[in-house]
């Protein structure tokens, strides 16, 4: 029994580094972190290993090209499909859901071979719901090797892919955003969601190159489509619900963008009603105040976008949570200003719960915003 | 503090020595239940480790009997049940070239990623594994073995050819604990690559909490399985492979219940004892106006304390032993149960407080009843009736004996198949001699006595005198070690003539020359094709060729092993007919129009020949009477034989697993062997064994199978002389005064010396002759009723001379080099000292 219990032990804490690595996951955060809690030996060769020869790295601006750009990037080392969104049914009882697939590459490339195994490539998969009226949240996690059959990523069209999970492109003919499709089934909840584009791409950062950290080469390539319309059928426990909503797309890939001496990361995802889509990543340097990479963007109605800096925002904290099962406390409650374009927003978790607590742990959930503007949002919280 | 207990601890404080003995000898009946318990454990944890698939916690797997199958059966798999963590599995066999020849491993590729990854911890170069291909790890033992170290690249020869392989790491058993020996582990691209097994799996292994979300699960996942594939739970699967593992469990559970008793006894004995020699001091408390209760009250206490002292000590030693005993048995039960590394010896706290329980429980119950007795007859008369007697009476043990041999009995004679019973039946005969046996020893010391006593020289003449007064000191340290004598015997016994049937059989059974085997492992498909078999037929040193296929059917609710044989008619004098007419039996056996089946399918079944029985083939379900019964040992679970010409019918299949070659007249095996050396070169998963080297080898099974019965023996053995020389230090502690005398009046120190060993020799000789007969019943039994009615087997039972005297003269050396101590300790005070001592 005790050797079982060494061996599922062993197994999580290996699966954590995994995990964690393959993500930039929790965007940028340090591995460091979310690995307290786990043994010392769980950082293993993967996480040790800094070695990025091989592999593309995003140090330049470059042009985007759409669709070609929504696939699969296999020459960085990872990327991820971000989906983040809010649903109703006609009745008006309210959800939220994420569904994330993301491509971690163990090496920059496979030698060729009969075997279909012969692959470098990790998926890792995370689709959540929040059943905002009954206050419950459903997360499901899965990994996988890369295998035709079981999962994958695709260049064009983009088509990523976890056992039953699937994420979509549907190119049309016009400028490239096309239409997403989702599908993702997992103890009881099952969602099968269409996204057109609404607001188009917003490219973050520099054109694009979105810096994590003064070292050159920490950096990743990084856009949006900040709003995206949703439609479609949600199951939840047996009952089938018409749904139509309005969903986030984050999309990333890089081969080098942590940096170690950050804490934590809070990422903040609006779409204001006046039809304003608001990003803002905080990395919280050591003394969890705002680090000097912190970075996001303001799209205005009209389609303008700003860039932000750490300076042109300014976020405070006005209530927590503490998680009954990991003891962690996270804030639940925020006043975000944007004193140039006279925002001033009150940000208040949707549901306290929305918590990931399986392999690791971090806090990504709906959110609504008041004060100057009204809206909604996704916000994750790491490293706390 | 109250005079009870005040008079309790003088006594105590004042027989320091005694109260030592008392102890140790509560230690030494703990020891070995507790030390019999632990190496069991140990034992069985090294095999449940086996179990659990190459990386351990697999509770069910998926394979088909045609072999590798479709690897997007794994795609489905996972989707019916993430919850299961389904995980990929390829395997096969494969050849390292060394200068000193080809060893045959087996190659494991697994997926390290995901649900896959069962046991590997941290410090495993999983990524190296995955990113590099032609990578390895190997495990340490078989890397020891081999001279085989990290770095090295080993020249290989698989399926697909030859390659070369580089050993990132070797595994110890920290970071892989249960991983089988003889494995080679790669990725599982790797694997697909050297076995030319691309886009196919051997198995997909799946892993059950046995929660009901699990079972669930997997009663979808056997709902919708694609056709040809199969899920069972990796316990049953491994239970199918050939194995004596469940005979030996069962002797093992016969030997820790006759330890249970042998070492109960001991403690019984020691407090006991300390308590009936203190019977004129009660009686002098009970004249003093202590009430009866508290005296009780105040053994009981006593009796518990000097338990849970005993019990702590004993349980230590117990693990210690079994861990020093172990030891050098460790590999080699490692090598044999499926090539798991033995389990560390792994300490359950709960064994500790089940020993100090017992301990506790068996002195409360030793000292309770001669207090009371002593407390209930009136002080006077106690005082006077202690004065006489020390022993006690026999009455209350031979009233006892009696009772349990006709329990026993009655157990025998009314229960026919119940395991159970025939251990409680084990248990009471056993219980009954060691009862009897004081009194037998001192009836034979009588007779002795009588007989031989005048013509005996004065030394012997008083030993045995001695030695009859001495019953009731040591007369229960005599009956335990005739006890743990006659268990040796009994198991030595058992071993042995399970030994000669299986000679008998295989001597029987291996009718052809040279065979030619498939390694079973992973269910490869069969590599001996028609043709292949026509090409040894073809061989000019080849005259016969027979074929075997071992197979898997459905009978009712279970699975059974089903062996197809395609038999020249030379070999079916292979075959013991134990029911059935064999003039009719095989006419109609080989026409498939019945089946043989073997002994213990039989008594499992409860069926005989000219019986039906159901097999669900491929080909639809059989309906087929049973032709006869044989004898085989090969499997305990049963078999079926079946004729080729069915098989190729139900199964649609012709290829075999193995394949035995006849020599043409005048051909060495020899040459015969180099000669089918030469055909199964084209697949390293083919094995050549001649004839007698398959004997030797499943010889070699078999005695590493028992080889911890051994250890078990030496155990008791060790234990059971320990208890001896606690017995006769008290013994001859006691009786110091009286050499002393002796001294006094001009015995030498030589002649009280030989009395001494020879008053040993005598009591260690008349309990051994006790244990010759009580050995052989035990014997008689595990063979007759707990062979029987686990396996079915039946073997007949043979006097081995090893077995019966090894253990007989063992306790003679080990009850005189127990007296060493004692007797030189006695001798060494001085007559004057001893004298004033008292």
């Amino acid at each position: 029994m005790n050797n079982l219990r060494k061996w599922r032990r062993a197994r999580n804490a290996w699966l954590l580094a995994v995990a964690l690595t393959c993500a930039g996951l929790l965007r940028y955060v340090p591995p460091e972190l979310p690995a307290r809690g786990s043994s010392a030996n769980a950082t293993p060769a993967l996480l040790a290993r800094d070695d990025a020869s091989g592999f593309a790295r995003a140090d330049r601006p470059r042009s985007f090209v759409f669709p070609r750009d929504h696939g699969a990037h296999g020459e960085y080392r990872t990327e991820w499909w971000y989906f983040t969104g809010h649903l109703a049914d006609d009745g008006g009882r309210e959800f939220g859901f994420q569904l994330t697939l993301f491509r971690f590459e163990l090496a920059p490339r496979s030698t060729p071979s009969p075997s279909a195994w012969r692959t470098p490539r990790v998926m890792l998969g995370h689709f959540a719901l929040s059943d905002l009226a009954n206050a419950r949240f459903h997360a499901h996690e899965r990994l996988a090797r890369a295998h035709p059959a079981i999962a994958g990523a695709m260049p064009t069209p983009a088509r990523v892919w976890l056992d039953d999970w699937h994420i979509e492109h549907e190119p049309d003919a016009g400028d490239g955003t096309g239409r997403w499709h989702l599908r993702a089934a997992q103890g009881g909840v099952t969602l099968e969601l269409v996204l057109d584009d609404e607001a188009g791409v917003v490219l973050q950062g520099d054109a694009g190159l979105s810096a994590k950290s003064a070292t050159a080469g920490n950096a990743s390539y990084y856009y949006s489509m900040p709003r995206l319309a949703a439609a479609g059928k949600l199951t939840l426990d047996g009952a089938t619900f018409d749904v139509h909503g309005s969903a986030w797309l984050d999309r990333e890939w890089s081969t080098s963008a942590l940096d170690r001496t950050q804490q934590g990361w809070d990422w903040f995802a609006l779409q204001l009603d006046d039809g304003a889509n608001l990003m803002f990543y905080r990395l919280r340097d050591a003394h969890g105040g705002m680090g000097a990479a912190s970075a996001g963007s303001l799209q205005s109605a009209d389609g303008t976008v700003h860039r932000l800096g750490p300076d042109d925002v300014d976020i405070v904290e006005t209530g927590t949570w503490t998680s009954p099962t990991t003891g962690i406390r996270y804030p639940q409650g925020w006043r975000l200003v944007v004193p140039a374009h006279d925002i001033e927003l009150a940000l208040d978790a949707r549901l306290p719960g929305q918590e990931w607590h399986q392999r690791f742990r971090y806090w990504e959930g709906a959110v609504s915003a008041n004060g100057s503007h009204t809206g909604r949002g996704y916000i994750e919280l790491t490293g706390y | 503090m109250n005079l009870t207990a005040r008079a309790s601890l003088r006594y105590l404080a004042r027989h320091r020595a005694q109260c030592l003995l008392a102890i140790s000898g509560i230690a030494l009946g703990v020891a070995i239940v507790i030390g019999i318990q632990a190496t069991q454990q140990a034992a069985r944890a090294s095999f449940a480790a086996s179990l659990r698939g190459v990386f351990g916690t697999a509770t069910h797997r998926i394979s088909a009997d045609a072999g590798p199958f479709d690897e997007r059966v794994l795609a489905h798999v996972r989707r019916l049940a993430p919850a299961l963590a389904p995980a990929p599995l390829v395997s096969g066999a494969l050849r390292v070239e060394r200068d000193t020849g080809g060893v045959s491993l087996r190659l494991v590729g697994i997926d390290p990623i995901g649900a896959t990854l069962r046991a590997a911890a941290g410090q495993l170069p999983i990524e190296r594994l995955m990113r590099e291909p032609g990578t390895a790890l190997l495990d340490a033992q078989t890397a020891a073995r081999l001279g085989i170290r990290t770095g090295a690249r080993l020249e290989v020869v698989s399926a697909a050819g030859r390659a070369t392989l580089t050993v990132l790491d070797v595994l110890t058993d920290d970071a892989l604990p249960g991983l089988a020996s003889d494995v080679l582990v790669v990725d599982i691209a790797t694997a697909q690559e050297l076995l030319a097994l691309a886009g196919r799996l051997s198995a997909i292994e799946l892993e059950s909490d046995d929660s009901p979300a699990a079972r669930a699960a997997l009663a979808a996942l056997r709902a919708d399985l694609p056709p040809g594939l199969e899920l069972a739970a990796s316990g049953r699967a491994a239970k199918s492979a050939r194995q004596l593992t469940r005979a030996f469990y069962t002797n093992l559970d016969a030997l820790s219940l006759l330890a249970l008793l042998v070492g109960g006894f001991m403690i019984y004995n020691t407090m006991a004892f300390l308590v009936v020699q203190r019977q004129t001091l009660f009686a002098r408390l009970r004249a003093l106006g202590v009430s009866r209760a508290a005296l009780a009250r105040q053994v009981a206490g006593e009796a518990l304390l000097l338990g849970a002292v005993g019990g702590v000590l004993g349980s230590a030693l117990g693990y210690a032993l079994a861990a020093r005993l172990l030891e050098p048995f460790a590999q080699t039960l490692g090598d044999h149960y499926h090539g798991a590394n033995a389990a560390p010896l792994d300490f359950s706290p709960w064994l500790g407080v089940a020993g100090v329980l017992i301990a506790m429980l068996t002195t409360l119950v030793a000292a309770l009843p001669p207090a009371w007795q002593a407390a209930r007859v009136p002080p006077v008369v106690a005082l006077a009736a202690a004065a006489r007697d020390r022993g006690g009476s026999d009455t209350w043990r031979l009233r006892a004996a009696l009772a349990c041999a006709v329990l026993a009995t009655a157990l025998l004679a009314f229960s026919t198949r119940s395991l159970y019973a025939g251990f409680a039946a084990l248990a009471g005969f056993l219980l009954a001699a060691i009862l009897v046996a004081p009194t037998l020893v001192g009836a034979l010391l009588a007779i002795l006595a009588r007989r031989l006593g005048p013509h005996l020289p004065l030394a012997e003449r008083l030993a045995i005198k001695s030695a009859t007064r001495s019953l009731g000191r040591i007369g229960l340290a005599v009956a335990a070690l005739m006890a743990a004598t006659a268990t040796s015997i009994g198991v030595g016994l058992m071993v042995a003539s399970f030994r000669v049937s299986v000679t008998d059989w295989l001597g029987q059974i291996l009718q052809a020359d040279v065979y030619v085997s498939q390694e079973l492992a992973d269910r490869a498909p069969p590599l001996l094709t028609p043709a292949l078999a026509d090409d040894y037929r073809a061989l000019p040193e080849v005259e016969a060729v027979s074929r075997v296929r071992r197979l898997r059917a459905r009978s009712g609710p279970l699975e059974q092993e089903v062996t197809a044989y395609d038999l020249p008619t030379a070999a079916r004098a292979g075959f013991r007919l134990l029911a059935g007419e064999p003039a009719t039996a095989w006419p109609a056996w080989s026409r498939g129009e019945a089946v043989l089946v073997s002994e213990p399918y039989a008594w499992h079944h409860a069926v005989d020949a000219g019986d039906t029985i159901r097999l669900t083939t491929p080909g639809g379900t059989l309906k087929l009477p049973i032709a006869g019964v044989y004898t085989d040992y090969g499997s305990e679970r049963g078999v079926v034989a079946i004729s080729w010409p069915l098989y190729v019918r139900a199964w649609s299949d012709d290829r075999a697993d193995g394949v035995g070659l006849y020599a043409a007249a005048g051909v060495e095996p020899g040459a015969l062997r180099t000669a089918a050396e030469r055909v199964s070169a084209v697949h390293p998963a083919l094995g050549v064994w001649s004839n007698a080297a398959l004997r030797a080898r499943s010889l070699e099974v078999f005695d590493r199978t028992f080889i911890v019965t051994d250890v078990l023996t030496v155990f008791a053995a060790i234990i059971a002389a320990l208890g001896v020389f606690n017995a006769l230090l008290a013994l001859h502690l006691e009786r110091a005064r009286e050499y002393a005398v002796m001294r006094a009046t001009g015995c030498s120190r030589g002649l009280i010396r030989r009395s001494l060993y020879a008053q040993t020799a005598f009591v260690a000789a008349a309990a051994i002759a006790l244990a010759l007969p009580l050995g052989v019943g035990i014997a008689a039994l595990l063979i007759e009723v707990i062979n029987v009615r686990s396996f079915g087997w039946s073997m007949a039972l043979g006097l081995d001379a090893r077995a019966l005297f090894g253990p007989a003269g063992l306790a003679l050396l080990a009850a005189v080099a127990a007296t060493v101590y004692p007797a030189e300790r006695a001798l060494a005070i001085t007559p004057g000292r001893a004298l004033r001592y008292e």
